[in-house]
This record gives C-alpha cells, sequence and structure tokens, in this order.
C-alpha cells in the first residue's frame, strides 16, 4: 500500500483528477435511475400534457446527464489508465539505469531471461495493477456505499432482503477464488515442466536422433501436455463454477425483488417509478460484484511483481569503487599486485598470492593453460570484480579508492569472446567514445586491421552487425573490439587472448601496428600462443592460480619450465598446421 | 558522425500479424474440426442461455402488467417459478458453455503442441544448427498459449453475440414496433461510431506494438551486453537512448488510452440515449394508454442486454492479433521440411516405428569419396576413402575439428554427405531405413545426455523392448552396478536434470551401459577427455574393452590404451583422412601421427596413458566465472 503511493506521488495530480472524474462518474451513473423513476412517476400523478411534456423533460434530463457521464467517464479512465502507463514508463526507466550500475557478480547471478521477464512481465502485472486494478477497486468501493444508499432510500426493507444473498456470495467467491489460484499455479507449473521438456529435448536432439527415441520422447512429451490439459480443464470448472455462482446469485436477488417490490408496489409502499429505479440500481451493482474476483487476482499478481522488482532495485553494486566520487586522478599505468588472492563470490580462490610490479608504459605477457587465471587477473584491472584492500594498486593507490567509472575511462579492455551491438560496425568501435570523429574511427579500425575486410562489407563502416545474415567471423568480431579499445585512448589496454581467433599472419601485422600506439600505455597481452607474447618486456607464467613463472622470454626458455614447453607444444602444432 | 537512435530490428517473434488472416484460419481447420462434436455442443449451450437471457425481461414484463399492477396475484408465484428457472437454466447452460469452449480449446492446442513436437523430432540436425533453441521453445509454449487464449476469450460467443443482437432487434420489434423504431433511432450513431473509433483502435494498438517491441529488443541487447556497456562507460548514452524509445512508446499508448476509454464511453452514452428514447416516447404511449409498463420495463432491459457485447467488442481484438501472429510462425514451422528423410515413407516409419525390419548385416562400413560441409563453401571432410571389416575397432584420431565427429555424425546420417557415399555392408545409408540405421549403430557421444527419470530408464532410454533384467545385466557387464547399488533407490534412483546428481565417471559408464544394452552390431564412441580417477579410469578401460568386443567399432580415441588397443587408426587433419596403419608403423613415419602424439602424450610424461587437457583452450567467457 506504501509503495503503491510511493509511485503514484509523482503523478498524484493527474491520478487524484481521475478519482474526482471517477466519484462524478459514478454519481451520474447512480442519478439516472432516479431520473428514470421521477419520469414514471410523473406518468403515474400528472395528466395530458402536463405529464407529457414532464417525462420529455426527464428525458432531455436524462440525455443531458448521459452526455456529461461519457465525458467525465473517459475523463476519469483517462487519467487513471494513463497515469498506470507513465509509472510504468518511469519505473522501468528507473529499472534499467539501475541494472546499469549493478556489477558482474549481479549478472553471473541473473539470467538475461530472468531480467527480461522482470522488465516486461512484471511490469505488465504492475500496469494492470495501477490501472484496471486501481480503477476497480476504487469503482467498487464508491458504488457500494453510494448505491445502497440510494436504494435504501427508495425501500430499506427491499433493501435489506435484496442484499441478503450477498454476503454468502462473498464468502463463496473468495472461497473458489483460492481454489483459483490454486490451480491456476498448478496449470502454470505444468506450463513449465512442458518448456522444460522441450528444451531438454532440443538441446539433445541429435543424441535423441541417435538412440532413435523420437517415439518416447513424443510420448512423454504428450503426457506432460495432456496433464497440463486436464490442470487448465480443472482450472476451467472452478472458473466457471465462479460465474455460475455470481449469476445464480444475482437471480435469487431479482427474484427476490420482483416478489417483494411487487407486493410493495401494490401495496403502494413503493412507486412503479421506485420499482424500475431499484433494479436499475441492482444491476448497477451486480456488474462489479462478478468484476470482484478479477480485481482481486490483479492486485495480488501487481503487489508481487512490484515486490520482484523492487528486489532488483534494491541490489546494489558490490565494487567499492563505485562508492567514490569522480573524477579520477589522470593515471601513468604503472601497476601492481600486492599479495593478491581473488575468488570469485562462493568459490575457491582462482588467483593466489600475486606479487608482481609493472612499470608504466611496459607490456606485460601473460601465459598459463585454460583456467589458470589469467583472465581473472585482468579483468581486475578493469574493477569488474572487487578485490581485497591494498592488493592491487594503480600508480600506487588501492584501486578500490579510484572511482570505477573514471578509472574505466583510462582501461580498456579487449575480451576473447567480445559482445558486438546490432547496430554498425561504426557504432561499436565509437561505443565509448560517441562523440569521435570519423577519421578517428577510420584511423584506429586500420590499426587493427580490420580496414582489408571492409570491402567484404555491403556498407563498409556502416555495415550493421547482424543485419540481414550478415554476420562477422571471429577474427572480425575481435578486431572491431580491438578498435573499440584502442578508441578509449586508454593508459592501460587489456587484450585478454583477443587474437585468438585471428590469423597467424593477421595477428602479426595488428602487432605491429600496435607498436608504436603502444609506446607510453601500459599493456597486458594475456595469450594461448607464446607467440603473441614473443615481443613483451615481461611474461608471467600462471598455473593454477599461482605465477608459476616470471621473466623476459630468454630467461623463461632458458628456465625450461612450463613457459619452454609450452613454447615446444606450439611449435609442433604449428608444423602440425603447416603438413 | 551522426547517430541517429539506430535500434535493433525486430526479429521474427515481434513481426505484426493481421488481425484476421484467412489463409491461416483456413489451415487451423484441420485442428479444429475434429472438435466440431464439442463446439456444436457450446453453440447449444450458447443459444440456451440467450434463449433463457431474452425470456427473462418478458417474464418480467407479464409478471408485472397481469400481477403485480393487474388485479390478481393468482399464478404470480408460478410465473416467479419459471422465472427462477429460466436463471437456473442460463446458469447451467452458461457453465457448460464456458466449459466445453475452453475444452475444445484444450484439444486444440494439444494437439498442435503434439504436432510441433513431433515436427520437431523429424527436422534433421542442420535445422537446429541454424535455430536458437530458445526461439523453437517459443513456438511450443507462448506461441500455442496465444492460441488457448483465442478459446478461452470466447471466439464461438462472439457468433452468438451476432445472434443474441439479431434476436433482441426481433423481440423489440414484435412486442412494439414503434417503440422499437425509436428506440434503434440511436443505431446509426453507434454504428459511425463504431467504424471511426475501430480503425483508430487497431492503429493505435499496432503502433503500441511496434513501440513495445522495439524496448524489448533494446532491453535484451542491453542485458546481453550491459558489462561491456560498462567497461566503455556507456551507461549514460545507453539510458538516454533508452529513454527515447520508452517514451516514445509511453506517449503512444498514453494517446491510445483515450480512445479506449472514449470508446467504452461512448458506447454507454448510446446505450443511455436510447433508455432516453424510450422513456420520452413509452411515456407517452403509455399516457395515451397504448402501452403497457411491463413492456417498458422489458424494453429498457433488453436494450441493457443489447449494447453489453458491443461494449467487450475491443478488447477481443488484441487478443485475436496476438493468436493471428502466433499461428503464422507456428505454420511457418511446421512447413519447414525435413532434409533427411528415411528411405521407407516417412509415415509408416513414424507412427509404426518397430514395423522397420531390424538390420541385420555383420557390420561392414565403407566410406567412399565423402565431402561434407555445414556451411557451404567451408569443406569440414574432403574426399575420405575408408573401410571398417566386421568385428574390426578403429580409432579416429587428429587435432580438434579435424573432422572426426562429423564422420560419427554422417554414419548414422544426422546429415548426408555433400558428396560421395557411405555404405553399410553395402548398402548405401540414403536406402536404408533410418529408425533401423539409428538402432543397428550404437553411439557413446561425449557429452552424456541424461533425461529426468530413473537411472533404469536412463539405460533403457526409451526403448520399452528392454526387459529390467536386460538393464540390469547391461549395467553389471560395464562396472555401472556397483555404483547404482550403492544408491538408495538403486535402478529406481531419479538423475535430476542433466544428470546433476552423477559423476562425470558415473555418467560415462551409465552411457556405455545405454549403448550395450540395446546390443547394436556397430558401435561408435566419442572418448571423453575429462579426467576421471585412477579406479575409475580403470573400470572404464576395462568396460571399454567389453564393450567393443566382437563388436564393429569406431572411436574417436583420446585414451594410449584405446588407440594402442585398435586395429587400425586414421588420422584425420583437415578434413583429410592422412595417415592410417597401426601404432608403431605411423610413429615410425614422423608425419602428423607423431606429433599428435608428441602433443598428446610424448611431451609431458612419456607413456602416461591419461588424456591431457586439449591444446586448445575452450572459449572463455568473459568476466564471468
Amino acid at each position: 500500500m506504501v509503495l503503491i503511493l510511493r509511485y503514484l506521488r509523482a503523478y498524484r495530480r493527474s491520478f487524484l483528477l481521475g478519482l474526482v472524474c471517477l466519484v462524478a462518474t459514478n454519481a451520474l451513473t447512480l442519478l439516472i435511475p432516479w431520473l428514470l423513476k421521477e419520469a414514471i412517476d410523473a406518468i403515474e400523478t400528472l395528466t395530458g400534457a402536463a405529464a407529457a411534456r414532464r417525462v420529455a423533460q426527464y428525458a432531455v434530463a436524462i440525455s443531458a446527464v448521459a452526455m456529461v457521464l461519457a465525458v467525465v467517464r473517459t475523463g476519469s479512465r483517462w487519467f487513471i489508465l494513463g497515469t498506470s502507463r507513465r509509472v510504468v514508463a518511469d519505473l522501468r526507466e528507473r529499472l534499467f539505469a539501475h541494472m546499469q550500475t549493478l556489477p558482474a557478480s549481479f549478472y553471473a547471478r541473473h539470467r538475461t531471461g530472468d531480467l527480461m521477464s522482470r522488465a516486461v512481465n512484471d511490469l505488465l502485472l504492475i500496469r494492470s495493477l495501477f490501472g484496471p486494478g486501481v480503477l476497480n477497486v476504487v469503482n467498487l468501493a464508491l458504488l457500494y456505499t453510494a448505491g445502497l444508499a440510494m436504494i435504501a432510500a427508495l425501500d430499506p426493507m427491499l433493501t435489506l432482503a435484496a442484499v441478503l444473498p450477498y454476503p454468502f456470495l462473498l464468502l463463496a467467491v473468495g472461497r473458489v477464488s483460492q481454489t483459483i489460484h490454486r490451480r491456476s499455479n498448478a496449470a502454470q507449473e505444468q506450463l513449465a515442466e512442458i518448456s522444460n521438456k522441450a528444451q531438454e529435448n532440443l538441446t539433445g536432439i541429435n543424441q535423441v536422433k541417435a538412440y532413435v527415441r523420437e517415439e518416447a520422447e513424443i510420448e512423454a512429451f504428450g503426457l506432460l501436455s495432456a496433464e497440463y490439459r486436464r490442470r487448465n480443464l480443472s482450472l476451467a470448472r472452478a472458473r466457471g463454477l465462479i460465474v455460475t455462482l455470481m449469476g445464480g446469485l444475482g437471480g435469487v436477488s431479482t427474484i427476490i425483488v420482483l416478489f417483494l417490490g411487487g407486493w410493495h408496489v401494490r401495496e403502494g409502499l413503493l412507486t412503479k417509478g421506485g420499482f424500475l429505479a431499484f433494479m436499475s440500481y441492482l444491476a448497477i451493482l451486480t456488474g462489479p460484484t462478478i468484476m470482484m474476483g478479477w480485481v482481486l487476482g490483479v492486485m495480488q499478481r501487481g503487489l508481487g511483481a512490484i515486490r520482484r522488482v523492487e528486489e532488483i532495485l534494491g541490489a546494489a553494486s558490490d565494487l567499492p569503487g563505485d562508492r567514490v566520487e569522480d573524477p579520477a586522478p589522470d593515471l601513468e599505468g604503472a601497476v601492481r599486485f600486492r599479495g593478491l588472492t581473488f575468488a570469485f563470490p562462493g568459490g575457491p580462490p582462482v588467483l593466489r598470492d600475486i606479487y608482481l610490479e609493472v612499470p608504466a608504459g611496459s607490456v606485460v605477457g601473460v601465459v598459463g593453460r585454460v583456467g589458470s587465471g589469467k583472465s581473472a587477473l585482468v579483468q581486475l584491472l578493469g574493477a569488474v570484480h572487487p578485490v581485497p584492500p591494498g592488493t592491487l594498486l594503480l600508480d600506487g593507490r588501492d584501486i578500490n579508492t579510484l572511482p570505477t567509472s573514471g578509472l574505466r575511462a583510462q582501461v580498456a579492455m579487449v575480451p576473447q569472446e567480445t559482445f558486438l551491438y546490432s547496430r554498425s560496425i561504426a557504432e561499436n568501435i565509437s561505443l565509448g567514445r560517441p562523440d569521435a570523429p570519423r577519421d578517428r574511427i577510420e584511423e584506429v579500425a586500420r590499426t587493427a586491421q580490420l580496414t582489408r575486410d571492409l570491402d567484404q562489407f555491403p556498407q563498409g563502416l556502416d555495415t550493421r552487425v547482424g543485419e540481414r545474415g550478415m554476420t562477422l567471423s571471429g577474427g572480425q568480431r575481435q578486431r572491431v573490439a580491438l578498435a573499440r579499445a584502442l578508441m578509449m585512448d586508454p593508459k592501460i589496454l587489456v587484450l585478454d587472448d583477443a587474437l585468438s581467433s585471428v590469423d597467424a599472419d593477421t595477428e602479426e601485422a595488428i602487432l605491429g601496428a600496435l607498436r608504436t600506439y603502444l609506446k607510453d600505455r601500459t599493456t597486458f597481452l594475456v595469450s594461448h600462443r607464446v607467440s603473441t607474447v614473443l615481443s613483451a618486456d615481461r611474461v608471467i607464467v600462471l598455473d593454477g592460480g599461482r605465477m608459476a613463472e616470471s621473466g623476459s622470454v630468454g630467461e623463461l626458455l632458458a628456465h625450461n619450465g612450463l613457459f619452454a614447453r609450452m613454447h615446444r607444444q606450439q611449435q609442433i602444432e604449428r608444423e602440425l598446421e603447416a603438413l | 558522425m551522426s547517430r541517429a537512435p539506430s535500434t535493433t530490428a525486430p526479429h521474427e517473434d515481434e513481426v505484426l500479424g493481421k488481425a484476421y488472416d484467412a489463409r491461416l484460419v483456413r489451415r487451423l481447420k484441420e485442428f479444429v474440426v475434429p472438435e466440431a462434436p464439442l463446439m456444436a455442443l457450446s453453440m447449444t449451450f450458447l443459444l440456451v442461455v440467450m434463449a433463457a437471457q431474452l425470456a427473462q425481461p418478458y417474464l418480467m414484463m407479464v409478471l408485472i402488467d397481469e400481477h403485480i399492477l393487474g388485479e390478481s396475484i393468482a399464478g404470480a408465484a408460478g410465473l416467479l417459478a419459471v422465472y427462477l428457472l429460466t436463471f437456473a437454466v442460463e446458469m447451467l447452460a452458461r457453465y457448460g458453455q464456458l466449459y466445453t469452449m475452453e475444452r475444445t480449446g484444450q484439444n486444440v492446442i494439444l494437439t498442435l503442441r503434439g504436432r510441433l513436437f513431433a515436427h520437431f523430432q523429424a527436422l534433421d540436425s542442420a535445422f537446429f544448427d541454424r535455430h536458437p533453441v530458445g526461439r523453437l521453445m517459443t513456438r511450443v509454449t507462448t506461441d500455442v498459449e496465444s492460441l488457448a487464449d483465442l478459446f478461452a476469450s470466447g471466439a464461438v460467443s462472439l457468433l452468438g453475440d451476432l445472434i443474441k443482437l439479431v434476436a433482441i432487434v426481433a423481440l423489440m420489434v414484435w412486442l412494439d414496433w414503434r417503440l422499437a423504431l425509436v428506440t434503434f433511432t440511436v443505431m446509426p450513431i453507434l454504428f459511425i461510431l463504431s467504424v471511426t473509433f475501430r480503425g483508430r483502435i487497431r492503429q493505435m494498438y499496432r503502433e503500441v506494438r511496434r513501440r513495445i517491441a522495439r524496448i524489448n529488443a533494446y532491453l535484451q541487447e542491453a542485458l546481453g551486453g550491459m558489462l561491456v556497456a560498462q567497461l566503455f562507460r556507456r551507461e549514460s548514452e545507453d539510458r538516454r537512448e533508452f529513454e527515447a524509445i520508452n517514451r516514445d512508446h509511453r506517449d503512444v499508448e498514453v494517446r491510445s488510452v483515450v480512445f479506449e476509454s472514449a470508446f467504452s464511453a461512448v458506447v454507454e452514452l448510446v446505450g443511455t440515449l436510447a433508455t432516453a428514447a424510450i422513456i420520452w416516447y413509452g411515456g407517452g404511449r403509455i399516457l395515451a394508454g397504448a402501452l403497457t409498463f411491463g413492456t417498458l420495463v422489458a424494453f429498457l432491459q433488453y436494450t441493457e442486454r443489447f449494447f453489453g457485447p458491443i461494449r467487450d467488442l475491443s478488447g477481443f481484438y488484441a487478443v485475436l492479433q496476438a493468436a493471428m501472429a502466433s499461428l503464422e510462425r507456428i505454420f511457418a514451422l511446421l512447413d519447414t521440411e525435413p532434409a533427411i528423410r528415411s528411405a521407407v515413407p516417412a509415415g509408416a516409419a513414424r507412427t509404426n516405428a518397430s514395423a522397420a525390419a531390424p538390420l541385420t548385416g555383420p557390420g561392414r562400413i565403407e566410406f567412399d569419396a565423402v565431402h561434407f560441409s555445414y556451411v557451404p563453401g567451408e569443406e569440414v571432410l574432403r574426399d575420405v576413402s575408408f573401410r571398417v571389416e566386421p568385428g574390426q575397432t578403429v580409432a579416429l584420431v587428429g587435432a580438434t575439428g579435424a573432422g572426426k565427429t562429423t564422420v560419427i555424425k554422417l554414419l548414422i546420417r544426422l546429415y548426408d554427405p555433400t558428396s560421395g557415399a557411405i555404405r553399410l555392408d553395402g548398402q548405401e545409408l540414403r536406402s536404408l531405413p533410418l529408425d533401423a540405421l539409428r538402432r543397428h549403430v550404437g553411439v557413446v557421444m561425449q557429452d552424456h545426455f541424461l533425461v529426468t527419470g530413473t537411472i533404469a530408464g536412463n539405460i533403457a532410454f526409451g526403448d520399452r523392448s528392454l526387459s529390467r533384467h536386460r538393464l540390469e545385466e547391461a549395467a553389471s557387464l560395464v562396472h555401472a552396478d556397483t555404483f547404482i547399488q550403492a544408491f538408495p533407490l538403486g535402478f529406481d534412483q531419479p538423475v535430476r536434470e542433466r544428470g546433476g546428481n552423477l559423476s562425470v565417471g558415473q555418467k560415462q559408464l551409465l552411457s556405455f551401459a545405454r549403448a550395450i544394452a540395446s546390443t547394436p552390431s556397430i558401435l561408435v564412441l566419442d572418448e571423453a577427455t575429462s579426467s576421471v580417477d585412477t579406479e575409475t579410469e580403470r573400470l572404464i578401460q576395462d568396460a571399454l574393452a567389453r564393450l567393443l568386443r566382437g563388436r564393429t567399432s569406431i572411436i574417436i580415441a583420446h585414451r594410449l590404451s584405446t588407440i594402442l588397443a585398435a586395429d587400425r587408426i586414421l588420422v584425420f587433419h583437415h578434413g583429410r583422412l592422412a595417415e592410417q596403419g597401426r601404432h608403431h608403423d605411423l610413429l615410425g613415419r614422423r608425419g602428423i601421427y607423431h606429433r599428435l602424439y608428441q602433443l598428446q602424450f610424448g611431451i609431458r610424461d612419456n607413456g602416461e596413458s591419461r588424456a591431457l587437457e586439449p591444446a586448445e583452450p575452450v572459449a572463455q567467457r568473459p568476466s564471468q566465472p
């Protein structure tokens, strides 16, 4: 409830206007049967031309009220439903902006599909809560109080008799609503089962074929579907029951009015007009009652959705740097790991006791087998994960004391598997520098050796990635990612196995072209290829999260350890390639 | 550079459907026709509901005129009883109508969903290479559901409403044609309004849908690339773009609310104007003694019942459009023909799998000048020819991407060669019934595919002809029985999703048991590279030896012991069969095999028969643990 009011705060004026319109709508709606009554009573009490004139006056009055009613009704819906749309649009913006601040650990815990479901399905549920949900709840409250007062004024005894079935009705509706809720959940769970089965089958389709399991799979799937059908039908039975209950009790109410009201008319306790008005009021009251079960469901689901969305809005970044104010000092690029031990949340350490001193402007090669911790080590430079205080220093400052955003402006990362937006290649390159001039984009594209491929693309740098089957090869994607990083003009450049899909010749060309670019930048070259790091000032070898070897290429080869072994192994691989 | 907020193009899931597409509805007929009796029943119920609903105002009229305002109250009780009866009938019939309609819808989607799933089973592997699983899942879930919504929302009752409108008009004319005429003077207004409004609402609705699709596409991409965006400090730029498309959507949506709100309000208005007309003209006629009060009441009630369905019409449109868009996608999928078909008529093979006679040949395999490419222009196998004699064991070796796995996939016809021929006991694979071929060849793949169910169920793997005894025998033959018996429920122990509660070694032994249980005469095995503890390793090696005994076998080998035990080694290199022979001969040639051997086993510790990590690192996702 508090949440609902908070969401509405920004739009309280139009929402209140909507409420005013809603009050007017209900007042006018209830006025019409009264006018009807007066008209009929005029027929009874007056005669001749006077009566006809009176009736005509009332008919005109009814028409006039109806017209005003149409306007205020439109207004009430427009203000309230419109507010619900605005509230949700704001919430969507807030959610997006908040998700932008959440760190890697958050995205490791939440799959994109789940987050999408929050941002799409839950927002729809919230929209229903603020739109038809709120509208109907208020409407119901207004109609019930005012409507009951009106019919009580007409004939108190008849009113008492007519509303007699209602407590039973509400009780029954409450009961059946619970059943509906339960069965609806059961059906949803079965749909999830169906979905899981389909996923299991489709991901393993080759094995299904290899084992000629198609028939068994179709049968198993059929069983799940049949169960889903059964559950839906049982849900339909409960829903049907509610409709029947509502209608039936409404019918009983009408019978009571016909019987008792008719008797009152005969006795002269109620006028004919009053009788007609009473019937009209009753019809006006039954409508929203039938909606009540549905409205309760909307409110319930909407509140659940709000809770889930609030959960995301309540999540916070675990990076200390996110709580430091910009601007960051201009970095020279000296990096120092001081006894760094690092683990992903809830996991074993992936890096242990790393001591490493990298002077500004030097090139460090990092090699090691899969899972040795190479990627984790360099990712820390981009403040992707939080590190223990005092274990990673940039220019002698603890990375935790530098503002993340300002830091990232000076550290550029090229991951092995990059993410390209379905935009033009140029836009992908200028991702971090949206205002970059065209010639600068072309320059970095040249350095990344992307220019030689451009004539393969219909619109050169302006070709959209992913459009109409226009796919880039792994090597091309990596070079776009490299150009994107070069564009940032960073002080520290990290190539995280970033040229793994690029062929050896192109790699050599890239490294050659980079030589001048790297002059006064600190560079980390992570690679599974020993050849990539041969030109590095210094090479470190990681093994099981520890620094196994460290030194110049010559020293490491002479040491005849892991690096030398990898070097030999890759020589054989090259020979093999050449065969 | 110019930067128009170029956002993602809507992909196929967001294509907007027409509200009503006759072609799609015709195709849906196939699924709806079997439900005709049920639909007829539903229709009957609907007619009963309508009859009861229309009788009520009439009964009320009689009650008012003859009993409440009339002379005697004798018979009033009877009339009230009849009135009550119409209510009871209406409610029961409505229940019946709702239920039969829901049942019809559920039957239709059950058939459709089953058909879709069966079609997936028939489609070839190349199809699944092209289409992401997530997209296909949407077809059997969301798309089928939106069709269910169509039925639940009352596709049939729409027709009923039409009949109801006509019946009401007829009744009113019959009761008092003059008053009826006056009442319906408002009809032209309603007609004009609904024509102008409906067009607008429909258009608005499309606009809103297009914009929400854009928002969702943007979100999907932004969430996927969030960490990249953060590293490149693109947050504020992205936020600006998102706000722009979000506000664009909001504005259109708010505008559409005006039309929606106004439409229902105006329909209501027209209804009330009709009421006013009835009061004005009817009142005059009562004064003139030409009309009874009861008739006036009946008219007012009929008018009320006339406008209800018209108000509900606008909501129905949205459901219809969504259903049409889903149908379009569903049928497009059903129209995709599988590229690989069984030699015998597909229908016969699918409906009665066991009908295809099992193959009985000794198991001679022959690859004859086979070429193959997944993507045109990128050959994965080039001119591969070899023969495996019955009972022989052949090991395939080669670097990652050399084409070994493809050989296996071609052998069980997951794909057909681009050119060349593959023969089994002298017969072209294409001329054999697909099911029989795959039953004849037992396959153990590297990623052990386990389904949710029991251990026994995973060994039988859908083959119900296997007795429990046979399953246990198979398990004990490959030493899987020890760990299975250790489970509290033994063979009935449930297997969690993708075998979450089993170790790598256990999964492997289970796959062996599965392969041996089906007693194939040919065995194809992709040896796992993942390392297991020495004890399990010993079990696996022994099980493997038993598995191979007496069978024609092709193994993608990673263990030195397997390679040494093979009758022949085929060395693949860049899609070609580069060398073949026995271990020592091949080593002596100092060619590709020699280097592969050095890479795999030679450098670290000579002779150790343990697979090392692959030389090529597996692609690693950035910034994710």
